[in-house]
């Protein structure tokens, strides 16, 4: 028996480390796809799912009737049902595939799980913040053990486009859920039955799971798919060179770099997205309440300054809260460049010939700071000094109570869904003291709102979100800033399957190079 | 006359002689170096930047060093160096002014705990301790959340969470003082404790407490900066390292540069405020034996 000694023990160390720094970390055929998550897996309930990130873990556990397609285009697929049928404006027939069965011994997915799941997401004592998805839901009627029909109160345009594909629609198991206390979940569905099964857990660090053999439908490319809690951008870069993650979003400022010099081995998707930013003013309090302020606001703004500051010009001027390409969407900015001089007069005209100190909220992260930097840049050359308040929680925080009053501009960018309507809500008047931080209160616009939710023909849909971007930017209470982009960084060795906007990352598709 | 003039002498040569010691000592020459550059440097800033901190230059974002701009150029186009000098009158004046506070305040609770009566003196120190039970950047991030970031929140954040320091070393003083014989005496003559503190205490305790400034200087510095790193310290677009160093750490892949030109001044000013403290300790602390 030989023995070991030190230097052996060492030689063999440093050939050992050598042979596993050699080793790359993407074979042809890996068993394991490693995403990272921007933001911390905690809420896989439909009812208060938090983010996108989730909402990825979701469609792999509990899928909904259909999903999205996945091919780069905006359709929906069937999921969990074999078959889907719209019988007229109120009516959506389903059947359900044959075999799918819950885990942990619940037996067979069946119509009165979908009854289940989406009534419960429509049903206001759930305080749902997506209740809104299903808010003319009427019942769903179950005609067998696996079909059933959906029954809407109106027409609801948006159905296949925001509520059925997306995780407003995921399947929960009913017998499940009715023995767990106020029929809740958070990190842990109580049975799942989709194409993965957890495997592992680790709080706050990693969501593992892997293949469910029994799931009936197409069968997936990977084993397992480890979902990894990444929050700092600069860190998932990191990961990834270091051969940790294979699929990462990254912040817009890094795609000049990353086309530079791309990693080996190695794409970069870069998807317009459908989120929107803008800059807005509060119209109801204060100095903004004249419209003469909030428009010299709105003609001193160098917008394309912002975005090359911001952005490092990556990210293309938007028009409004419609993306390209989307019913709605507005050709053209009203106020198209700065006009300083008309800025400045309507600043006098309004009794501040020499401007005034003003206040601007964003989240405190880089892209919000610098691009209130450069708005501040801008205000600076009328006369208006204008403070920056970064919020840790975003600016939410600071609308609450009235906390609002004091709140004049702030830059925000809100996550976006393929359907209008899931933007203009948000600037209805009842969402005043809510989510309409600017306290727009336009008659037209709320009337407006409520007809395009029930519109069927696309050209008057499309003319009435127009008017309604177009009555906004007239308020002076808005500069419309980006869609921003959704920039992808992964390996080679499979092609991933992503919604067009790239904000959704539908692993169950993704397939092998 | 002559006496007035021999101890103004005395003082003097007593002056020059610390001055002495504290060039000879290559650490406290060092260290004194070190804050007069950087004292130097935030004072003239303006003579030294050749453009203003806030000026931007989107265009010529990210830019290395150049003649133009000696320490590069930040994200938003902003001179590197023209950042750093201005940054560093932000680091002076909080580290002066919370300070300069907490000292005073401290001096004086100090006093009052060491000499007041025992009620007194058991309620600071459990006001002491209360403080100083919290985690300086917890408390710090709680105070940001309920009041919002700004130059004086961070200075009040500093303030309250320095007193305890001072207070405690004063009190220990005060109270090992108030039994000396020449305490005793003046309060036997009549003195009250006002007397006693300002004209007798105070002398004695002023010394080790402002060995103690100096060292805390550096540390308030770091805490300036690092809440300034965390977005949550000086308002944006006001220059201070440690959003300097936050843009660095964003664009640490695009440009190293400018990471290190927010981080050098801290550690610079870290360094010189350490060393010149703890050669000053060396010098006037007389348990070390080294006065005689």
């Amino acid at each position: 028996m030989s023995k070991t000694s030190r230097r052996r023990f060492l030689a063999g160390t440093a050939l050992g480390g050598a042979l596993a720094t050699s080793t790359t970390p993407a074979p042809a055929q890996a068993k394991t796809l490693r995403i990272r998550s921007y933001h911390t897996v905690q809420q896989l309930d439909p009812l208060n799912r938090l983010g996108a990130p989730e909402g990825d873990v979701m469609d792999c556990l509990i899928p909904g009737l259909v999903t999205s397609k996945g091919d780069g285009t905006w359709g929906w697929t069937l999921d969990a049902a074999s078959a889907l049928e719209q019988v007229d404006a109120t009516h959506v027939k389903f059947e359900l595939r044959k075999g799918m069965g819950w885990s942990n011994g619940f037996g067979e997915v069946t119509a009165e799980d979908v009854k289940y799941s989406y009534e419960r997401m429509a049903n206001p004592e759930m305080k749902s913040p997506y209740r809104g998805d299903w808010a003319a839901l009427d019942k769903v009627e179950v005609t067998s053990s696996h079909t059933g029909v959906i029954v809407l109160k109106e027409p609801y345009i948006p159905l296949f486009t925001t509520t059925m594909p997306f995780n407003s629609s995921s399947i929960v198991c009913k017998a499940a859920m009715m023995k767990l206390e106020g029929q809740r979940y958070t990190v842990e569905p109580p049975a799942t039955f989709g194409a993965y099964k957890i495997k592992s857990i680790v709080p706050r660090q990693r969501y593992v799971l892997e293949r469910n053999r029994d799931w009936p439908g197409p069968q997936v490319a990977f084993d397992e798919v480890e979902f990894i809690n990444i929050l700092d951008a600069n860190a998932a870069e990191t990961a990834y060179a270091a051969g940790e993650i294979d699929l990462t979003l990254l912040p817009m400022t890094a795609v000049p770099r990353v086309q530079k010099s791309m990693p080996a081995k190695s794409k970069l998707v870069t998807a317009p997205s459908l989120a929107y930013w803008w800059l807005g003013m509060q119209m109801e309090e204060g100095l903004f309440a004249d419209k003469r302020v909030r428009q010299a606001v709105q003609l001193a703004v160098d917008v394309n300054a912002v975005l090359e500051g911001a952005f490092f010009g990556v990210a293309p001027r938007s028009t409004g809260f419609i993306a390209p390409g989307m019913i709605g969407h507005r050709a053209a900015n009203k106020i198209a460049k700065p006009d300083l001089a008309a800025a400045r007069k309507l600043l006098a005209d309004a009794g501040h010939p020499r401007g005034f100190k003003a206040e601007i909220g964003v989240r405190n992260s880089a892209e919000f700071v610098n691009a209130a930097q450069v708005v501040a840049a801008s205000l600076a050359q009328i006369g208006i000094e204008a403070q920056i308040q970064p919020f840790d929680q975003g600016v939410q925080k600071a609308m609450a109570g009235n906390d609002w009053k004091k709140m004049q501009i702030h830059i925000t960018r809100f996550s976006m869904q393929p359907d209008p309507s899931w933007a203009s809500v948000w600037f209805t008047k009842e969402q005043i003291g809510e989510w309409n931080w600017e306290r727009f209160p336009d008659a037209e616009y709320n009337d407006l709102h409520a007809k395009a939710l029930r519109e069927p023909d696309p050209q008057k849909r499309h003319a009435m979100y127009v008017r309604m971007q177009d009555i906004m930017e007239d308020s002076g209470a808005y500069v419309f800033l980006t869609h921003g982009i959704n920039p992808i960084l992964h390996r080679d060795h499979f092609v991933p399957a992503l919604t067009p906007d790239a904000n959704r990352v539908l692993v169950t598709k993704f397939r092998h190079a | 006359m002559v006496s007035v003039a021999a101890a103004a002498a005395g003082e003097e040569s007593r002056g020059a002689s610390a001055l002495r010691r504290l060039l000879r000592d290559p650490l406290g020459a060092f260290g004194l170096a070190l804050v007069a550059l950087i004292v130097a440097s935030a004072l003239f800033a303006d003579v030294l930047a050749a453009y203003q901190p806030t000026q931007l230059d989107i265009r010529n974002r990210l830019s290395e060093p150049t003649t133009l701009h000696w320490l590069g150029t930040d994200q938003l186009g902003r001179d590197t160096f023209a950042r750093v000098v201005y940054g560093g009158r932000i680091a002076l004046l909080v580290s002066l002014v919370s300070v300069g506070l907490s000292l005073t305040v401290g001096l004086v609770l100090g006093m009052l705990a060491g000499y007041g009566p025992r009620w007194l003196d058991n309620l600071l120190m459990l006001a002491f301790d209360a403080v100083r039970s919290f985690p300086t950047i917890m408390f710090a991030l709680a105070v940001v959340t309920l009041i919002g970031p700004s130059l004086e929140t961070v200075i009040l954040i500093v303030v309250v969470t320095s007193i305890p320091v001072y207070g405690r070393i004063v009190r220990t003083q005060t109270l090992s003082l108030k039994t000396n014989e020449f305490v005793l005496a003046e309060r036997s003559l009549g003195a009250g404790p006002i007397r006693v503190l300002f004209h007798h205490v105070l002398p004695n305790v002023i010394g080790p407490v402002a060995i103690l400034a100096s060292m805390e200087v550096p540390v308030v510095i770091t805490i300036e900066a690092g809440l300034s790193f965390l977005g949550l310290g000086v308002r944006p677009p006001t220059p201070s390292w440690g959003s300097i160093l936050n843009d660095g750490y964003a664009f640490v892949r695009d440009t190293p540069w400018l990471i290190a030109a927010g981080g050098l001044p801290i550690i610079l000013t870290t360094l010189g405020f350490t060393f010149l403290g703890e050669a000053l300790r060396d010098i006037f602390d007389p348990r070390l034996g080294r006065e005689r």
